[in-house]
């Protein structure tokens, strides 16, 4: 399954579901609004190749790429 | 009497800070909250006779930061009587998440949404009547900015009643196992407690598992209650609630928002295309923290304190004082302690106060703007190595003014592990009290090198790494983390009131620092360095008699094995514990020229030459007094954010034995190297020292390390 920090610049993609269960990771991103079925696009890496900047939900949101391998998308 | 407390909650960049201002106005009293936390500001609404606390801003009641519980703690307080949820309408769906988790609680509630100026530009609008139908409570659209909305606002507030709408997000099944869970907790639990905290453990949430470990009933209710919640809706409990709280606002957003025209390209992504490009971030940054320093240490911060330091305390204040006592002819005590004491010891504090004007002033506007996340984006790669954040570099910068407010803004870190790495590795970059120590030993010993300043601002960022690099490794730092999950805001004008706010409140927390604790520490050391008792009684002695001078040479054989051995120094170095600015007075005063020396006179020069009988010497007793625990007043703020006695003591100690490592090596090996110290039992001891550092910094990373590695145990 493809996971959210191996998205390219500009490469959008539908999120299936998070993983790390009982982690406030986890609980985090849910609350952030990275539900599953929601729209994530990726904007850009940070110059030093991470963390990611995300479009969710109409904001930016910024995860760390080990962070965002959690995340399952398609 | 006060008819109504309102508690201000709200996403972090909603506006919140500037609706408090404008609601408050100029009659806003800035106090602490009685209790656990001076965190809530209290303003007042003159007109309606209503207080107003601000929390720290959230995402959700879901605690990751320190000043995310102060907001949770409170909502969960009877407190208060009016939740007004501040709502960010560019950004709704996002924001309706925390209203979401605050409507069941069952409060008086009023939503205010926020930024409505700014829909025009982004092509939306919002239905507030639509919304208000479907959350249930009173939605009023404002401009915090400019004030629209404010009146229908505070009548809403009044009229605030609290939501019946908490069935429309989840349904009745859900409903029924918090209130059977609700039950179950005792009379001491309000009714918003029992909602939340059955939320929360139907989550999961550790807290509070952790609180109810003993309640086996409860905890087999929940239990039923969690496999009740995956079976029915095929999705584990934790992830239910979000889940089903996004649902809700996916559902009604099409009914309350409109797009009205294909909005214009965002004005902040077209600015972070060049303020976080590739090649352009770092030096963007670079050149940025470059005018901040040019502007707050070199021109206009330095002619001030220039002016502060000769001409307020140096004339006026000393002159005045002088005059006073010779008209009432008052004791020589009383005017070495006045003039030498007080005024010399806390003036030359004070002095810093314009310097530090401009530095908080210039932050807080880069701060404000929305600038310093990108920050926090841009360095977090390099900082992580350090087992630092991203947003650990605001902190280290704003301590290259005065420690005290760097340690306050470390609450903003959200993992735990970084914000104790950060709070011990903060104060490593000399701060304005230190500059003259420094200047005293480079005039002296270092005359006309121009590397030395660099190379210990370099030892100070070598410091930070291998402290970070080393407390990292050790189990002790690697809790639980939480994650580096940060919005990044979009940028907007800074308001001069909240820059204002902000600048005054650290410029407060340094001034208060000069007015109680230096203030304190001068008159001891000046009472210790002028008393003692003799064959004829106590009485008024030379400072080399003095009760100073007895202690100082007792513990200086303590500093002997770093090159400083004589009394003057220990005693220096003591002052320094307390107060970095004490440290030239100190030595000026014990070398018999009075306090009021400067720290590049000639005559200091020539006297420090008999302390320190080599430049290696000399810089040891530097890097001691810059590397050790920061003064007092720091070691109080950094006390609070620890919120720990464990923590704060190892914190102490850690920072004692890396500056007394430090010093060590530094002349024992850096002297044997420039043949100033011969080889002896010392030498020995310090590469041992060195071996041991080298082993702690290079040995493998054991730990579990990363929050990644963390949930693959336990899924």
């Amino acid at each position: 399954m493809k996971t959210l920090d191996s998205l390219n610049r500009g490469e959008s993609a539908e999120v299936v579901s998070v993983r790390g269960e009982g982690t406030s990771l986890r609980r985090r991103l849910l609350d952030m609004g990275i539900t599953p079925k929601t729209r994530v696009t990726m904007v850009r890496a940070a110059p030093l190749g991470d963390p990611i900047e995300l479009n969710v939900r109409g904001y930016s949101l910024t995860v760390r790429k080990s962070d965002a391998s959690l995340v399952e998308v398609q | 009497m006060t008819e109504k407390t309102i508690a201000l909650i709200g996403n972090q960049n909603c506006g919140k800070t500037t609706l408090f201002n404008a609601l408050t106005g100029a009659n806003q009293y800035v106090g602490n909250w009685p209790g656990v936390t001076v965190d809530q500001v209290i303003g007042k609404i003159s007109k309606r006779d209503w207080d107003v606390v601000d929390l720290p801003g959230l995402y959700s009641l879901s605690p990751y930061s320190a000043e995310e519980i102060v907001s949770r703690n409170f909502m969960l307080s009877n407190d208060y009587d009016v939740v007004l949820n501040v709502v960010d309408a560019t950004h709704l769906e996002r924001s309706l998440s925390l209203t979401l988790e605050i409507l069941p609680m069952g409060r008086p509630m009023v939503v205010a949404l926020n930024m409505c100026d700014l829909l025009k530009d982004k092509g939306i609008e919002i239905d507030a009547a639509k919304l208000s139908d479907e959350l249930g409570v009173k939605v009023v659209p404002i401009s915090a900015s400019s004030g629209k909305g404010l009146n229908e606002l505070l009548d809403a507030i009044d009229a605030a009643k609290a939501s019946t709408k908490a069935s429309s997000v989840y349904p009745q099944s859900v409903l029924g196992m918090l209130g059977d869970i609700g039950k179950l907790f005792g009379n001491e639990t309000n009714s918003a407690e029992k909602v939340f905290i059955a939320t929360s453990l139907l989550q999961q949430d550790k807290v509070y598992l952790e609180e109810y470990r003993g309640s086996e009933k409860l905890l087999a209710e929940v239990a039923r209650d969690r496999s009740a919640i995956e079976r029915e809706f095929g999705t584990d409990a934790e992830a239910y609630f979000p889940q089903a709280r996004y649902a809700f606002i996916d559902k009604i957003m099409p009914a309350v928002t409109r797009k009205t025209s294909s909005a214009k390209a965002s004005i902040s992504r077209k600015i972070d295309n060049v303020v976080t490009n590739k090649w352009l971030a770092l030096p963007i940054f670079a050149a940025i923290i470059y005018v901040i320093y040019y502007l707050a240490v070199t021109t206009v911060g330095t002619a001030a304190t220039d002016y502060a330091n000769d001409v307020v305390f140096g004339q006026w204040c000393t002159d005045g004082a002088n005059w006073l006592l010779d008209q009432a002819v008052a004791p020589d005590w009383l005017r070495s302690l006045l003039v030498d004491g007080i005024i010399g010891g806390v003036g030359a504090v004070l002095g810093f106060v314009p310097q530090m004007i401009v530095l908080f002033f210039l932050l807080s506007i880069v701060e404000q703007c929305g600038y310093m996340t990108r920050v926090a984006f841009v360095l977090d790669r390099i900082f992580r190595r350090f087992g630092l954040s991203g947003r650990s570099f605001i902190p280290i910068l704003i301590a290259t003014g005065c420690a005290v407010p760097a340690l306050m803004s470390t609450k903003s870190i959200d993992n735990v592990n970084e914000q104790r790495i950060t709070l011990i590795t903060t104060s490593f970059l000399p701060c304005s009290a230190k500059l003259p120590i420094m200047t005293m030993i480079f005039m002296s010993f270092f005359p006309e090198q121009a590397w030395i300043a660099p190379a210990v601002y370099l030892l100070g960022i070598f410091s930070i790494a291998v402290t970070g690099i080393i407390l990292k490794k050790s189990s002790a730092f690697q809790e639980d983390v939480s994650p580096f999950v940060m919005e990044l805001p979009d940028y907007h004008m800074p308001r001069a009131l909240n820059v204002f706010r902000t600048t005054y409140e650290r410029c407060k927390a340094f001034i208060i620092k000069a007015g109680t604790i230096i203030f304190g520490t001068v008159v001891i050391i000046w009472f210790l360095s002028n008393f003692n008792f003799t064959p004829d009684g106590f009485q008024m002695v030379d400072v080399s008699k003095s009760m100073l001078a007895s202690f100082g040479t007792v513990v200086a054989f303590i500093f002997a094995p770093l090159g400083f051995g004589l009394w003057q120094a220990a005693v220096a170095v003591i002052t320094g514990l307390l107060a970095k600015e004490n440290v030239v007075g100190t030595m000026a005063v014990l070398l018999g020229l009075g306090s009021d020396v400067a720290e590049d006179d000639q005559g200091l020069s020539a006297a420090l030459q008999g302390v320190f009988p080599t430049s290696v010497a000399a810089f040891a007793f530097l890097a001691f007094n810059l590397w050790s625990t920061p003064c007092v007043a720091a070691l109080g703020a950094m006390k609070r954010q620890f919120g720990s006695g464990k923590w704060f003591g190892f914190a102490v100690s850690y920072m004692l034995c890396y500056a007394y490592c430090l010093s060590l090596v530094i002349y024992q090996i850096g002297g044997l190297i420039l043949g100033q110290v011969p080889f002896g039992p010392f030498t020995v001891v310090a590469f041992i020292v060195l071996a041991i550092f080298l082993y702690l910094l290079l040995r493998k990373d054991h730990g579990k390390g990363t929050s990644l590695r963390i949930a693959a145990k336990n899924v």
